[in-house]
């Protein structure tokens, strides 16, 4: 049998100092897959991510407990821009475009992710042009000054450069126009379908991500409240209230009392 | 001997002796770029690194060229270990002990150079032909002149290296954003590593020239100090900045040194330190908190 492309099994993550993050997470994305990971502000979804792309050293936080294996191998010891060279690619909540180099440099950035894979050499970057053309006309010019939804696009192309199997996206809705988040959104789908690329989408805009997703969980005050089909959730209107935070005081009350 | 040419002379070696301020000053400035580590071993490992030019050049008598680029591939490899023994142990410690270990590390070469090489100053043969220079018919000292275009060509070629090469990407994505950069797939050690390395190659032929055109002695990395006020006044995260400020400086002692008394001397580059950092506390372009260090 192919092994998931990522596991998760029993993960605890702490900070220095600090209350647990996520606690006892348990989650899969299939070969190929869409699985929206939603959420709460605070709910522990970025660390989530952070812990998948062993990220949480470098801010100080732990994974307590718990396994997270990538196709079939223990991420652990891996250190983060190894798992990156491995497929993992991690676009960052709030977009992390850098900002005083141009839209180009940012992509030559992306490519140090192809180190040590043979296969692929330098093809140019026709194929994140083609999707985000609009970087194309940008090539040359600051990436700072690209409007967000342009730096959304940039950190997605910037990740697509390195030809990912695994791409985790925490937030790529954040502070967007719905124009522009249904434009993205319509991309990352083609991606995954032209691609094969497999997701983990972190969000709360619940309604756009369900929308794509094959499968989701809902994480409240770090641990899983809901999860099931994307469809099924959909449907469901007491968790739009969860993910919203409405029932913050608790989960099942939150099930319990919504309309 | 007329008034322009006074100004022209002294401009022309205060430039010079700039040109070593803003080299040693980029040495500091891209490893705190990357790192955020204060070097305060920048000095001594320019010192180092003349210490091996002297040896290869005089005492085994090898062509000067050879003779750089073996000290500056020692340098290297010297800053190379310390970064692995020293800086990497001490990552995630509060800046002010990894600040404290750079100075212990200056102290620890220091000591060895005196021991192996005593107080005593060296002459280095001349890097450069002292042929003097004519702009018409003024002449100008050719060490200056010569000294100038070789730091010129080498903050050029440096400016160059970061603002196009992969290398230089890699090196402002990991002084951007740290993490970002690990997302990336930048081995953001191996870049630590680097500009220290980069560092140490530039200090050392910094340290060349600074002993070709006074002499070598242990004490050669103070210069060190005058470069602390180069690069607080250009921005401590700002190569451009510590070109300009490290020229001005340089040009600003020289104008000092010809137009007022030796008391007043001493102090000047350091009150337009003072007085710049007033007006702009990051320096001219720098844009992180100096507080850092
Ligand atoms: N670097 C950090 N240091 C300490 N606590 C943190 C850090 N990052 C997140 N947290 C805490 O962990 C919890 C989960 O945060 P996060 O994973 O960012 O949630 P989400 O992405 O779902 O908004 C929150 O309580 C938050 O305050
Ligand atoms: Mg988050």
């Amino acid at each position: 049998m192919v092994p998931a492309t990522l596991v998760l099994t029993g993960v605890d993550i702490r900070y220095q100092a600090s209350v647990d993050a996520v606690r006892d997470l348990s989650l899969t994305v299939p070969r190929g897959g869409i699985v929206a990971l939603l959420g709460a502000n605070g709910a522990g979804k970025s660390s989530t991510l952070n812990a998948i792309s062993g990220f949480l050293p470098l801010l100080r936080g732990r994974m307590m407990a718990g396994r997270i294996s990538f196709e079939g191998e223990d991420t652990a010891g891996l250190a983060p821009h190894a798992l990156v060279r491995r497929g993992v690619l991690h676009v960052r909540e709030g977009r992390h475009v850098f900002a005083d180099m141009t839209v180009e440099e940012n992509l030559v950035a992306g490519t140090f992710a192809l180190t040590g894979r043979r296969a692929v050499h330098r093809r140019g970057f026709d194929e994140v042009y083609g999707y985000f053309p609009i970087l194309a006309q940008r090539r040359k010019g600051q990436a700072g000054y690209l409007s967000g939804g342009e730096q959304q696009m940039l950190a997605i192309g910037r990740a697509l450069v390195a030809e990912p199997r695994l791409m985790l996206l925490d937030e790529p809705s954040l502070g967007l126009a719905p124009r522009v988040v249904a434009e993205i959104f319509a991309i990352i789908a083609r991606i995954n379908r032209e691609k094969g690329t497999s997701i983990l989408l972190v969000e709360q805009n619940a309604v756009m991500a369900l929308g794509c997703a094959q499968y989701a969980y809902v994480l409240e005050n770090g641990r899983v409240a809901a999860e099931g089909s994307g469809a099924s959730l959909a449907a469901d209107a007491s968790i739009r209230e969860l993910y919203l935070g409405v029932g913050a005081d608790g989960a099942a009350r939150s099930f319990r009392d919504a309309p | 001997m007329s008034g322009l040419q006074v100004f022209l002379e002294y401009t022309l070696a205060g430039i010079a002796t700039g040109g070593v301020y803003t080299l040693v000053g980029l040495g500091f400035v891209l490893v705190f770029k990357a790192s955020g580590v204060f070097n305060f071993a920048m000095g001594d490992m320019m010192m180092a690194g003349a210490y091996t030019f002297y040896l290869c050049a005089v005492v085994f008598d090898l062509h000067w060229a050879v003779a750089l680029l073996i000290a500056v591939v020692f340098s290297c490899a010297l800053a190379w270990l310390i970064e692995r023994t020293v800086l990497r142990r001490m990552m995630g410690q509060p800046v002010i002990a990894v600040v404290m270990a750079t100075f212990g590390i200056g102290f620890v070469l220091r000591g060895i150079a005196a021991i192996a090489f005593g107080s005593e100053a060296y002459q280095l043969p001349a890097l450069l032909p002292r042929a003097p220079f004519f702009i018409g018919d003024i002449m100008l000292p050719g060490k200056s002149v010569r000294g100038f275009v070789l730091t010129t060509g080498l903050c050029g070629a440096i400016i160059l290296f970061l603002r196009y090469s992969r290398a230089g990407i890699a090196l402002r994505a990991t002084a951007a954003d740290q993490i970002t950069a690990y997302a990336m797939g930048i081995n953001v050690r191996r870049v630590f590593a680097l500009t220290w390395m980069a560092a140490a190659a530039i200090g050392t032929v910094a340290g060349v020239i600074a002993a070709s055109v006074t002499s070598l002695t242990p004490d050669l990395g103070t210069i060190g100090l005058n470069v602390l006020g180069v690069v607080i006044l250009g921005g401590l995260n700002s190569v451009g900045g510590v070109i300009v400020a490290g020229l001005f400086i340089g040009w600003l002692e020289a104008m000092t040194a010809a137009y007022l008394p030796g008391d007043i001397r001493e102090i000047t580059p350091y009150i337009a330190v003072l007085a710049m950092l007033m007006i702009r506390p990051y320096g001219l372009f720098g844009t992180r908190p100096v507080e850092r260090i």
